[in-house]
């Protein structure tokens, strides 16, 4: 091939390849590189139905070195995490995943977005949370009411969402970050009786549109509260099969929600 | 649809006529099709000017569409292995025949072109991808260079 490609035929041979493999190509010239981490092509790669999905896993270990395995060849990457630390301790988390993304919570100073196959992050401070909540250290993980993280295909948006209190008139507040238009909205959110808003467990689970949260262990009743991104409002639904128990977590299995 | 008895004229770079059925190149190229449906070509008078198509690419693309409009309900398998046979080319035979079809919006032949430069790549160290497609200006200063081949040494 003694002439370049042209972008389109580059683009529609890309699209046809794993992400996995991309990555490897960015490599080979700061044009592909620049075409492969495009925000439009990682949208139509992510939407590419000949395209089999891409499995992986993060594990970030004692020293916070993040290792990011391939779940096919169990092939791995070593990873730098996309803030710097200066002291070695627990002062982030990681909240959740979502497409190509995770989201970590660097505790008290902001969230970040993190592509880990491009290694492309955005922060996202929740400054405004912290002042009001007047909890010092705010942390999702520990403070937050409910928490998640997912994609509203209908208006090609990453949205987070927050539920908080500030502990004294118990009022809830939910606030929502939209990736696409790079701010807060705030919103009255009313969650679905009879359940009060200490019955949920904090992390929320992204499918199908919906982040899905399951009640606290030992609670009088399993359910499941539904967050729709597309309709901004909160619905519940009652568990398939009743265990003696109750369920103690909820997970995501198969393209599935998958109780245990 | 035309006529299967009808002939079409497409002239190559060179300005060499090729006689076509016009259905073979109406199933396959949706340039040429839009031209027949639009009534803009005159079978008495009109030859299809392909100037960035030369001869010998315009004889395997012709070659191609008839093979496929001939034996479109031969087994899969007998497909497979003739368009194999058939993509035995060069890389610079490979790129004409990859700016041709684009051309012609021949999209199965396209879409055959791009499985083969997918695994022409796929799974290819860098060094080798950039040998491959000629690329000699990766853009990339030296430090940044030195800093990916430090960093991901398995993809060289």
């Amino acid at each position: 091939m003694n002439d370049v490609l042209p972008l389109d035929v580059i683009r529609r041979i890309f699209l046809r390849l794993l992400a996995k493999e991309l990555f490897c190509l960015t490599c080979v010239s700061k044009f592909w590189h620049s075409l492969i981490s495009d925000r439009d092509f990682v949208e139509s790669h992510l939407n590419h139905s000949s395209v089999a999905p891409f499995y992986s896993c993060l594990f970030v270990n004692f020293f916070f070195v993040g290792y990011f395995v391939d779940i096919d060849t169990l092939a791995f990457k070593e990873l730098f995490l996309p803030f710097s630390r200066k002291k070695r301790s627990l002062d982030f988390r990681v909240l959740g995943s979502c497409r190509e993304f995770i989201l970590l919570n660097r505790f008290s100073h902001f969230l970040i977005v993190w592509n880990p196959l491009t290694e492309s992050s955005k922060r996202i401070s929740y400054s405004h949370v912290v002042s009001r909540s007047k909890i010092p250290g705010l942390n999702f993980h520990d403070h937050a009411i409910l928490f998640g993280f997912g994609y509203d295909a209908f208006q090609d948006d990453y949205l987070v969402v927050l539920a908080w209190d500030n502990g004294k008139n118990s009022q809830l507040h939910v606030d929502c970050f939209s990736l696409r238009t790079n701010s807060w909205i705030n919103f009255d959110a009313v969650l679905p009786k009879p359940f009060g808003h200490k019955m949920w467990q904090s992390r929320g689970l992204f499918l199908h549109g919906a982040i899905h949260w399951l009640t606290c262990y030992g609670a009088y009743m399993n359910a499941i509260l539904i967050f729709d991104l597309k309709e901004r409002s909160f619905s519940k639904t009652s568990v398939p099969v009743k265990h003696y128990n109750g369920y103690s977590d909820l997970t995501l299995l198969g393209g599935c929600l998958a109780l245990f | 649809m035309g006529s299967p008895l009808k002939k079409i004229m497409l002239c190559s770079s060179e300005k060499e006529i090729f006689s076509v059925e016009e259905q073979v190149m109406v199933q396959h190229s949706v340039i040429i099709n839009n031209m027949i449906e639009d009534g803009s070509y005159n079978y008495e008078e009109s030859k299809i000017p392909l100037d960035c198509v030369d001869s010998k690419t315009l004889k395997k693309v012709i070659d191609y569409c008839t093979y496929h409009t001939h034996h479109h309900n031969d087994n899969q398998e007998d497909l497979e292995a003739w368009d194999a046979q058939f993509l035995n080319v060069d890389s610079n035979g490979l790129y004409d025949l990859l700016m041709a079809a684009n051309y012609l919006e021949i999209r199965n032949l396209l879409d055959l072109i791009y499985r083969t430069i997918k695994n022409m790549i796929k799974g290819k160290k860098i060094d080798e991808i950039r040998r491959i497609l000629n690329i000699k200006d990766h853009g990339f200063t030296p430090e940044e260079e030195e800093q990916n081949r430090k960093e991901y040494p398995h993809f060289y």
